[in-house]
């Protein structure tokens, strides 16, 4: 009996030792100087459990689980999910003692090293920078070199002129789209868009609401956005109807911007706010188009998505606007 | 009886014609849709009742297809630049559309559509007042006395009338489009029937922008003058000096073939073009690479950029970004080193054309993943 509680006792203290170890195998602790200290310790609490998940994560093989890291925002975690999905990453100290620096809009903290699986050895290793706002709450991370040119740099310079060359035939594709509704040119339309095209249309519908009180019931409508999912047949035949009843359709895009996508090199997202005039009816919204470039003189659209550009008043916010991250692709 | 006569006359003037026209554009088969009668079937300047009896102008060219429909507000003479003339005919035509919209609402709902300003004055025309001052300003427009001043700043162009103290002023975007009158597809067919018809018969020696005093030295025997970038570094217009055109530097040279043409250096090759046209169509033809960049003249910024080049491949691309308009060519061509010297067989091209950039907030946007928004929104379409 004595024998197996101290059995027991040592395979206890093997295993805390072993869970012990294993954390401090993943942990890393940041310690931020030359700043408030009331901050600095919320920034360094959020920034370590941050930098130990991703430990973790890079080990496991799994997606970071940001969920549970309450000292991050909505913005920040997104950064952080864009950069794992170019490339896992760990950091390779268990210290780091780093100052802050301010910023507009909060603090910084530089110089964090890491070391990034999927590139060659000689540029394996690199630095972030991590962006807090006022409180201490991770808002923004990304590495020294811009982001959307990180590969690129990487590839070398011809791929960089590669990229510019596809952008600009997407730009080329994109103003012949919109030709293409100008001229109510229906077959094209049906042949620009893949079989399996998702068109999710956003409707703009009013909620009226009733409230009673000591006056007696009033109402009051909110806007919200309802979305419509609809097959290319389905979409087609609704702008054969459009173009029918219309004599001239003016459709005017802007604000384009373009976004590869860092994994699949030929697809391509676009969002534009689209202008849409006809006879007796305009629209402002925002557009968002998910390309195919493989083949550069005949690219497809897997994705089109149509959303107003206000609801209630208000612009729409811009994390509800369509993006190329919104969408998986396999 | 004096004044039948008169009035048979006016028309006969406007509706002289029943034979049927055909038109360059569909933006002047649609004006032609909107006008109350039938238009004179040669060039001519008319006037009709309708118009308030302002002078109006229709063009024919030499197939007899109607290419210009408008006030008339400029002198021939005055239209003599290639240039200008496009500008000329869009601010003549535009005016006509508005005068045919009938009514203040459609006219400013079109002006806005177009992105156009019309100022009265150095004031906003006011509501009510639309179609008097349009009146007033096509007349001080068209009148011998008037003073005209056309300026243009990175987007858009500028035109400014002026008699005594009646002024107005015209401000609209140097869109392609919208200028030409012609959509996309026109524009590909007129450029690509342009240039398999073109002969150059002037020199095509371009002057080297920049001072060659900056010149920076490569290595033992190589200068470079370093031009503006376009995008990324790659992309840029410098120019290569001491190595012109020598196979043992072909990037260099490549950059020196098209940053600074020169027909010596063309001569003898020629460019297979294959332009990506409007419906995913193809048009295809040869043209000598000195008639090729003698077409494109001064009118253009030149930017070159490698994309390979090994001892088997070479593959670039060009850019010609327009200087008066907001659009770009890119030319992407691909042959071997050899043959840049060797010329023995045409650089096979693909061609691009009217790429608009003007309407660009970010080419380069980052890729962020989904917000919590969308997320909801995945699981709620499920």
């Amino acid at each position: 009996m004595k024998n197996k509680v101290l059995k027991n006792c040592l395979l206890c203290a093997v295993f805390a030792l072993y869970a012990g170890n294993v954390s401090a195998q993943y942990a890393t602790t940041l310690t931020i100087t030359d700043m408030e200290r009331s901050v600095a310790k919320k920034m360094e609490a959020n920034a370590s459990a941050l930098l130990t998940e991703l430990n973790q994560s890079f080990f496991n093989g799994n997606t970071p689980q940001l969920a549970k890291l309450s000292g991050m925002s909505k913005d920040g975690k997104s950064a952080l999910l864009s950069m794992w999905e170019m490339t896992p990453f760990l950091c390779i100290e268990s210290e780091i003692i780093e100052r802050g620096y301010k910023t507009p809009s909060g603090w910084q903290v530089r110089n964090i090293p890491l070391f990034l699986k999927d590139m060659p050895d000689d540029e394996a290793y690199k630095e972030i920078a991590i962006n807090f706002d006022k409180s201490g709450t991770i808002d923004d991370i990304y590495f020294a070199l811009d982001i959307h040119h990180y590969k690129a740099i990487m590839e070398g310079e011809g791929n960089e002129v590669s990229d510019l060359r596809h952008r600009q035939a997407i730009l080329n594709f994109v103003e012949n789209f919109r030709t293409s509704y100008n001229r109510k040119d229906i077959d094209l339309l049906a042949k620009v868009y893949s079989d399996d095209a998702l068109i999710i249309t956003g409707k703009v519908v009013k909620q009226t609401k009733s409230v009673e009180n000591m006056l007696g019931n009033y109402g009051f409508s909110k806007e919200k956005i309802e979305y419509q999912v609809s097959t290319k047949k389905e979409y087609i035949n609704k702008l054969r109807s459009v173009f029918k009843n219309n004599a001239k359709i003016n459709v005017l895009f802007d604000n384009i911007e373009v976004v590869r996508h860092p994994k699949f090199d030929d697809i391509y997202g676009v969002m534009l706010k689209q202008g849409w005039n006809t006879t007796n009816y305009s629209d402002v919204g925002y557009l968002f188009l998910m390309i195919d470039f493989k083949d550069g003189e005949n690219m497809q659209i897997h994705v089109r998505t149509w959303q107003p550009d206000k609801v209630n008043g208000q612009q729409l916010p811009d994390d509800e606007i369509f993006k190329l991250g919104d969408f998986e692709i396999k | 009886m004096i004044r039948k006569i008169i009035l048979i006359t006016a028309f006969i003037v406007c509706f002289h014609s029943l034979v049927a026209q055909t038109f360059a554009t569909r933006q002047l088969e649609y004006l032609n849709t909107l006008m109350p009668g039938s238009l004179p079937n040669s060039t001519a300047v008319f006037r009709c009742p309708q118009f308030s009896s302002l002078p109006l102008k229709v063009e024919y060219d030499t197939t007899g297809v109607v290419s210009h429909l408008g006030f008339s507000l400029f002198s021939d003479s005055l239209k003599t630049q290639a240039l200008t003339k496009p500008l000329y005919d869009f601010q003549e035509r535009l005016f006509l559309e508005i005068f045919l919209q009938g009514n203040e609402t459609k006219a400013r709902k079109l002006l806005q559509e177009y992105t156009v300003q019309w100022s009265d004055n150095s004031q906003m025309v006011g509501a009510g007042t639309f179609f008097n001052s349009l009146e007033n300003s096509l007349r001080l427009a068209s009148a011998d006395s008037v003073e005209y001043v056309m300026t243009k700043d990175s987007l858009t162009w500028t035109s400014s009338w002026q008699s005594g103290n009646s002024s107005f002023a015209l401000r609209f975007p140097a869109n392609d489009d919208l200028i030409s009158g012609m959509d996309k597809k026109e524009v590909e067919i007129a450029l690509a029937q342009q240039l398999q018809n073109f002969q150059c018969t002037r020199n095509t020696a371009r002057p080297v922008a920049g001072n060659l005093g900056e010149l920076q030295q490569l290595n033992r025997s190589n200068y470079v003058l370093r031009g503006e970038e376009l995008f990324v570094k790659a992309m840029n217009s410098n120019v290569y000096f001491q190595v012109l055109y020598d196979r043992n530097y072909p990037e260099e040279s490549i950059a020196n073939l098209f940053n600074y043409p020169d027909r010596q250096r063309a001569k003898g090759l020629d460019l297979q073009i294959r332009q990506v046209a409007y419906g995913g169509e193809a048009l295809t033809y040869k043209i000598k690479l000195s008639d090729f960049q003698c077409f494109i003249g001064d009118d253009y910024e030149i930017f070159t950029g490698i994309e390979k080049c090994t001892d088997t491949i070479a593959e670039f691309s060009v850019i010609y970004k327009s200087k008066w308009y907001n659009h770009y060519h890119l030319l992407y061509i691909t042959t071997t080193p050899q043959n840049l010297f060797d010329k023995t067989e045409p650089l096979k091209a693909v061609l691009y054309t009217f790429i608009p950039n003007h309407n660009i907030k970010n080419l380069y946007k980052e890729y962020r993943k989904s917000g919590e928004f969308h997320e909801k929104l995945k699981k709620e379409r499920e």
